[in-house]
C-alpha cells in the first residue's frame, strides 16, 4: 500500500495558468511545500475518497484546505463540492472555492452547499498574492484544524 | 293663799245675828226682806235679758245688759247679807260690794252719758205721726214699683227685641267694657257674652280700623255718632268686613257713658264688590262708568292706560274730557239722549269715533253702551276699544283690494272674468276684451255661454263646467270658445268657485287663456315627432344592417387576433431564448474573458518583479503598459457585466429615503488624498424604488463628479430635489469641468466618452448603467452642463404613491 502523501492544500484547477500563478502565489508566501494540484473535479474525488488512481490510500489523513475551481472539466466545482459536503466522511474538509465568477447564483448555490469561504480571484495578480497570503495565513495558522474525530462516520 | 283663806274663812268675826242679839223677829225680818229683795233682783235681768233678745233692733243694748248685771250684783249683796246672819265672812261681802259698786257707778255714768239720746227717742204722739208719713209712702213706693214692674217689662221686651236683630249690637261703657251683647254678635262672632270677661271690644275682635281709633271716636263725641267698615276677626279666626255704626249713650246729665256699636256684616258684598272691581280691571276695554249728567263715577285700569290719565284726574270730571274738542257740545247732547232712553247699544254706529289722551292726541274707538240700575240712580257703562291697530289693518286690506282690482283689470293676456253663482257674468278685465273682442259695458249682465260653440253648447259644457266647479272648488278645461267677431280660438280655462267663510257659493272666477298658438305649435311638433320617429325606424333598420356587417368584420378581427396573440407567444419565446443566450454570454464574459486577463496581468506582474535585471527600462515600460489595459480591461468587464445584470434584473421597488441612500454611495467611495471636496447634500424625500440600484446611481453620479472636479481647486458637489407638478427631481451637482451640451446626447451611450482617457480615465458604461436604471424604474435622467461650468445631472424615479416634501437643508462635509 502506497504511502498517502501528507498533503496540506489540495488545489483543484484546470487551467494550467492559473494553478501556476495560484503556486507562485503560494510559494512567494511559503505555503506551497505541501500543495497537491488536480487538474479536474474527478481526479479531485477520486482523491479525497481513496479511489481510481488513489485506490488503496489511507483516509486517515485529509488536506487541511480544498481549494475549488468552479469551472472545472468533467465534474464541475459544485458537483464536487456537493459530494465533499454530502459525505460524512469528507464533510469537515473545509473548503474555498476559489473563482474568476462573482455571479449570484454561484454565490447563492456555493454556499447553500455549504462551502467554507468564496473568494474571487482578482485580476490584478497582485491583489491575488494578498489574497492567497491571507487565506493560507488564516486557514492553516489562525483557524483549528477538523479533529480526527469530526469525520468519523457514526 | 292668806287672802283666800281670809276672804272664805270667816276670821275673827261674828255673825252678824250677834249685833240683832238673835232676836228671832228682827233676824226674820232681815232674812225675808233680804231673800226677797234679793230674788226681786235676780229676777229683773232674766226679764231684760228676754226682752233684749227680742227686741234686737232695740239701741243701746249695751246697757241692759250693764244694768242686768249691776241688779245682779245688788241682789247678791242682799244674798250675803244673810249669809252673814250666821257667817262672819265680811270680806267677801264686802268685795261683793265692791263690785257692786263699780257696777253701779258705770251703770250711773252710762245711764247720764245716753240721756240726751233718751230724750230726742220720739214720743208716742210723734210716733203716731211718723207711722202716718210711713203709711203715705208704702202707698207710693207701691204705686211707684207698679210703674217699675211695668217699665222693666218693657225693658226686657226692647232687649228682646235687639237681640232679634240681624245686626250685631253691643254697648261697652267709657273703659270698653261690655255691657250689652246681643245674638247676633254671638252669632256673627262666635263669642258668647259671658265667655268675654274683661276684654274689650277691639282687642277681642282685633278690629282694625280704616284710621286712627282716636279720630273714630273724637267724631263720635263731637258728632254722637260714627258710621264706617270695620273689619274684625272671628273666634274661629275669619276676618269679617261689616258696616259698622257707632253710636253715643249719654247719662241722665247729658254725660257721655258709652257706645252701642251696631255692626253689620258686609263681607260677602266686599267680596263681589272685589269681584266686580276684578272683572272690570280685567277688561281688555276702558270701561268708563259715567252718572245720569256725564260725570265719571268708575274707570279700570285700561281707561288708564288707553287714556294716559290717572284715575284720581278722571273721578269726577265730565266724560267728555275723554271726547275730542270738535265734537264736546255734540257728545253732550246724544250722551243726554240716551240718558233718556238707555238701553245697551254700541255708540254712533258707522261713524268714525275718536277719543282724546290727555296729551291731545286722538285715536279711532268703538264704543257700546249700557245702562246700570243703582241705588244712586242710573249710570251709564261704556266699554272702550281701541281700534287704532284694526284701522291701519283696513286701510292696508282695502289697498291691497284697489292694487289687486288694478292688477286684475290691467291683465291683459288673460281674461278674467267674474260670475255669480248662476253664471251671469259680473266682472271684466281688459285681458277679457282683448281676447274675446267684448266690451266690459256690452258683456256684463250676460250669461256665460255666449263663448261657446253651437256644438260645445248642445253638450251643455258651460253648465257642466260650473258644476264641476262646484263640486271641486276648481276646474280646468281646454276648448275651442267664440269670440264676438265669431271667430274661434283655443282656450285654457281655469273657473274656481268662490264662496264665504260660511261655504255659501258667491260665485265663480274664470281664468282663459288664448292657447291657440301654443295649439299650434303642439301640433307642428307632434308632425315633427312623428316625421322623427318614420327616420328613426328606418335608421334602426339601416343599423341592423350594419351590425350584422359588423359582426362578420369583428370575426375576422378575433382571428386576426388570434393569429397575433400567437405571433406574441411565439415573439416572446423567441425573446426569453435570446435573453437566456445573453445571460450565458454575460456568464461566460464574467468567467471566461476574465481568466485570460487575470494570466496577463500575472505573468507579466511576475516578469516585472522577479526578473529586473533581465529586463530595460524600456521593457519595464512596455510591461507598465500591460498592466494598465489588463486592469483597464477588468474594470470594462466589471461594468459590461454589472449593465448586462441591470437588464435581466427584477427592480424591487420599496420606500427608501434618498439621503440615506447617499450616504451610502458616499461611504464607499475611494478617498482621494490632498484634496477637500464641499459635499453639500440637503434633505432628500423617501422615494419608492429598488435602493440597490438607486444607490448604484448616486454612486455613478457621485463618483463621476469627484473625478471631473478633480482640477478644481475647491470642488463644489451637491446633492438636492426639486419638486415639480408634484413629481419629484434628484440632481448631482458639481463645479467641475463641465461638458459641451453639444455632446450631450452621447453622454449615456455605452462607451461613449466625452473626455480623453489620459485626463480622466473611465470605461464609458457608467452612465449608460446609470440611464438604464432609471429607464427601468420609469423615470427620466438628463444632463446640463457647459465646458468649464460644471454639470448637473437630474433625474427622476417614475410613479411615485406618494409624494413628501423634503424636509430641510442638511450639509455633509466629506473629504
Amino acid at each position: 500500500m502506497a504511502e498517502r502523501l501528507e498533503i496540506e492544500i489540495l488545489l483543484v484547477e484546470d487551467n494550467m495558468a492559473d494553478a501556476e500563478l495560484a503556486l507562485h502565489a503560494f510559494k512567494k508566501n511559503k505555503i506551497a511545500n505541501s500543495v497537491l494540484h488536480v487538474q479536474d473535479g474527478a481526479e479531485a474525488l477520486d482523491f479525497l475518497f481513496a479511489r481510481g488512481i488513489y485506490e488503496g490510500q489511507s483516509l486517515s489523513h485529509h488536506p487541511r484546505l480544498v481549494l475549488l475551481d468552479l469551472k472545472l472539466p468533467k465534474i464541475d466545482g459544485l458537483q464536487v463540492l456537493k459530494e465533499l459536503k454530502g459525505n460524512p466522511k469528507t464533510k469537515a474538509i473545509p473548503i474555498i472555492l476559489l473563482t474568476s465568477s462573482n455571479e449570484e447564483r454561484d454565490l447563492v448555490a456555493s454556499y447553500q452547499l455549504g462551502v467554507n469561504s468564496y473568494i474571487q480571484k482578482p485580476v490584478n495578480f497582485v491583489e491575488f498574492q494578498e489574497v492567497v497570503r491571507q487565506l493560507g495565513l488564516y486557514w492553516l495558522v489562525v483557524n483549528k484544524e477538523p479533529p480526527a474525530a469530526a469525520f468519523l462516520v457514526s | 293663799m292668806e287672802f283666800f283663806r281670809q276672804l272664805f274663812g270667816p276670821g275673827d268675826f261674828m255673825p252678824h245675828g250677834y249685833c240683832y242679839l238673835w232676836n228671832p223677829g228682827l233676824v226674820w225680818l232681815h232674812v225675808i226682806s233680804d231673800s226677797l229683795i234679793a230674788l226681786s233682783y235676780f229676777s229683773i235681768p232674766f226679764t231684760l235679758l228676754w226682752f233684749v233678745r227680742k227686741r234686737r233692733d232695740l239701741p243701746f243694748g249695751f246697757v241692759f245688759i250693764l244694768f242686768g248685771t249691776f241688779i245682779v250684783a245688788c241682789g247678791s249683796t242682799h244674798v250675803l247679807e244673810v249669809w252673814n246672819l250666821w257667817h262672819s265672812q265680811y270680806w267677801l261681802a264686802g268685795f261683793l260690794k265692791a263690785f257692786t259698786a263699780i257696777a253701779s257707778v258705770s251703770t250711773a255714768i252710762v245711764v247720764a252719758r245716753l240721756l240726751p239720746q233718751a230724750l230726742d227717742a220720739p214720743s208716742p204722739s210723734d210716733w203716731k205721726a211718723a207711722t202716718k208719713a210711713l203709711e203715705n209712702e208704702i202707698q207710693d213706693r207701691r204705686e211707684m214699683e207698679a210703674s217699675l214692674r211695668s217699665a222693666a217689662a218693657i225693658f226686657r221686651e226692647q232687649s228682646e227685641l235687639l237681640e232679634l236683630i240681624h245686626d250685631a249690637i253691643f254697648v261697652r261703657d267709657f273703659q270698653n267694657k261690655i255691657v250689652f251683647w246681643n245674638q247676633s254678635a254671638e252669632r256673627l262672632y262666635g263669642w258668647k257674652k259671658d265667655e268675654i270677661g274683661e276684654r274689650t271690644t277691639h282687642d277681642l275682635l282685633q278690629t282694625r280700623f280704616p284710621y286712627d281709633l282716636e279720630l273714630i271716636e273724637a267724631a263720635v263725641l263731637a258728632k254722637g255718632y260714627w258710621e264706617g267698615e270695620l273689619q274684625h276677626q272671628t273666634r274661629d279666626g275669619r276676618t269679617v268686613t261689616v258696616s259698622s255704626r257707632w253710636a253715643l249713650r249719654r247719662g241722665e246729665n247729658g254725660e257721655p257713658i258709652g257706645v252701642l256699636e251696631s255692626n253689620r256684616d258686609v263681607t260677602k258684598l266686599k267680596n263681589e264688590e272685589k269681584r266686580f272691581q276684578n272683572f272690570l280691571e280685567a277688561a281688555p276695554d276702558a270701561i268708563v262708568i259715567v252718572n245720569g249728567t256725564g260725570i265719571i263715577q268708575i274707570v279700570n285700569a285700561q281707561t288708564e292706560k288707553m287714556f294716559g290719565y290717572l284715575r284720581g284726574e278722571l273721578l269726577g270730571m265730565p266724560v267728555e274730557i275723554l271726547v275730542p274738542h270738535s265734537v264736546h257740545s255734540r257728545h253732550a247732547t246724544h250722551r243726554e239722549a240716551y240718558s233718556q232712553a238707555p238701553q245697551p247699544r254700541s255708540m254712533g254706529a258707522g261713524l268714525n269715533l275718536q277719543g282724546r289722551r290727555k296729551d291731545g292726541t286722538e285715536f279711532p274707538v268703538e264704543i257700546s253702551l249700557s245702562p246700570i240700575d243703582t241705588a244712586e240712580g242710573h249710570l251709564i257703562s261704556s266699554s272702550i276699544r281701541d281700534v287704532t291697530e284694526r284701522k291701519k289693518f283696513e286701510s292696508r286690506l282695502q289697498e291691497t283690494e284697489r292694487r289687486f282690482r288694478i292688477l286684475v283689470e290691467g291683465i291683459k293676456d288673460y281674461a278674467i272674468v267674474g260670475l255669480d253663482p248662476q253664471g251671469t257674468i259680473s266682472s271684466w278685465n281688459t285681458g277679457a276684451e282683448r281676447i274675446k273682442g267684448y266690451s266690459a259695458g256690452e258683456i256684463i249682465g250676460k250669461h256665460i255661454s255666449c263663448f261657446y260653440t253651437p256644438e260645445d253648447l248642445a253638450k251643455n259644457i258651460p253648465g257642466e263646467l260650473l258644476r264641476r266647479a262646484v263640486d271641486q272648488g276648481v276646474t280646468e278645461q281646454e276648448g275651442w270658445r267664440v269670440r264676438k267677431d265669431g271667430t274661434q280660438f283655443w282656450a285654457d280655462v281655469v273657473i274656481s268657485a268662490l264662496r264665504d267663510d260660511a261655504g255659501k257659493l258667491l260665485g265663480f272666477a274664470k281664468i282663459t287663456r288664448d292657447v291657440t298658438e301654443r295649439r299650434n305649435l303642439e301640433q307642428e311638433l307632434r308632425t315633427a315627432n312623428e316625421l322623427l320617429e318614420h327616420r328613426v325606424s328606418e335608421r334602426t333598420l339601416e343599423l341592423a344592417a350594419a351590425i350584422t356587417q359588423l359582426r362578420g368584420r369583428q370575426s375576422e378581427i378575433s382571428a386576426l387576433n388570434d393569429s397575433l396573440e400567437a405571433r406574441v407567444e411565439d415573439r416572446t419565446a423567441e425573446l426569453v431564448r435570446t435573453n437566456s443566450e445573453l445571460e450565458a454570454f454575460s456568464y461566460s464574459v464574467s468567467h471566461d474573458l476574465r481568466t485570460p486577463l487575470r494570466h496577463v496581468d500575472g505573468f507579466a506582474r511576475i516578469l516585472k518583479e522577479e526578473f529586473v535585471a533581465e529586463l530595460s527600462a524600456e521593457g519595464h515600460r512596455f510591461l507598465d503598459r500591460i498592466l494598465a489595459a489588463t486592469t483597464h480591461m477588468g474594470h470594462l468587464i466589471d461594468d459590461l457585466l454589472s449593465l448586462a445584470r441591470i437588464g435581466r434584473k427584477e427592480i424591487q421597488r420599496i420606500a427608501a429615503p434618498m439621503d440615506e441612500l447617499v450616504k451610502q454611495a458616499l461611504a464607499g467611495l475611494p478617498l482621494e488624498e490632498r484634496r477637500t471636496i464641499e459635499w453639500r447634500v440637503h434633505v432628500l424625500p423617501e422615494m419608492n424604488c429598488d435602493p440597490g440600484l438607486i444607490k448604484l446611481v448616486f454612486t455613478n453620479l457621485l463618483s463621476n463628479a469627484s473625478k471631473f472636479t478633480r482640477t478644481q481647486p475647491s470642488a463644489l458637489i451637491e446633492v438636492g430635489s426639486c419638486r415639480t407638478d408634484g413629481i419629484f427631481t434628484l440632481f448631482v451637482r458639481d463645479n467641475g469641468v463641465g461638458f459641451d451640451p453639444k455632446y450631450a446626447d452621447k453622454l449615456f451611450g455605452v462607451f461613449q466618452r466625452l473626455h480623453r482617457q489620459e485626463d480622466f480615465e473611465g470605461t464609458g458604461i457608467g452612465l449608460a448603467t446609470v440611464q438604464r436604471i432609471i429607464h427601468r424604474h420609469g423615470g427620466r435622467i438628463w444632463a446640463e452642463s457647459s465646458p468649464e461650468n460644471g454639470a448637473t445631472f437630474f433625474f427622476t424615479l417614475g410613479p411615485q404613491p406618494q409624494t413628501a416634501e423634503p424636509r430641510e437643508t442638511a450639509e455633509i462635509k466629506h473629504g
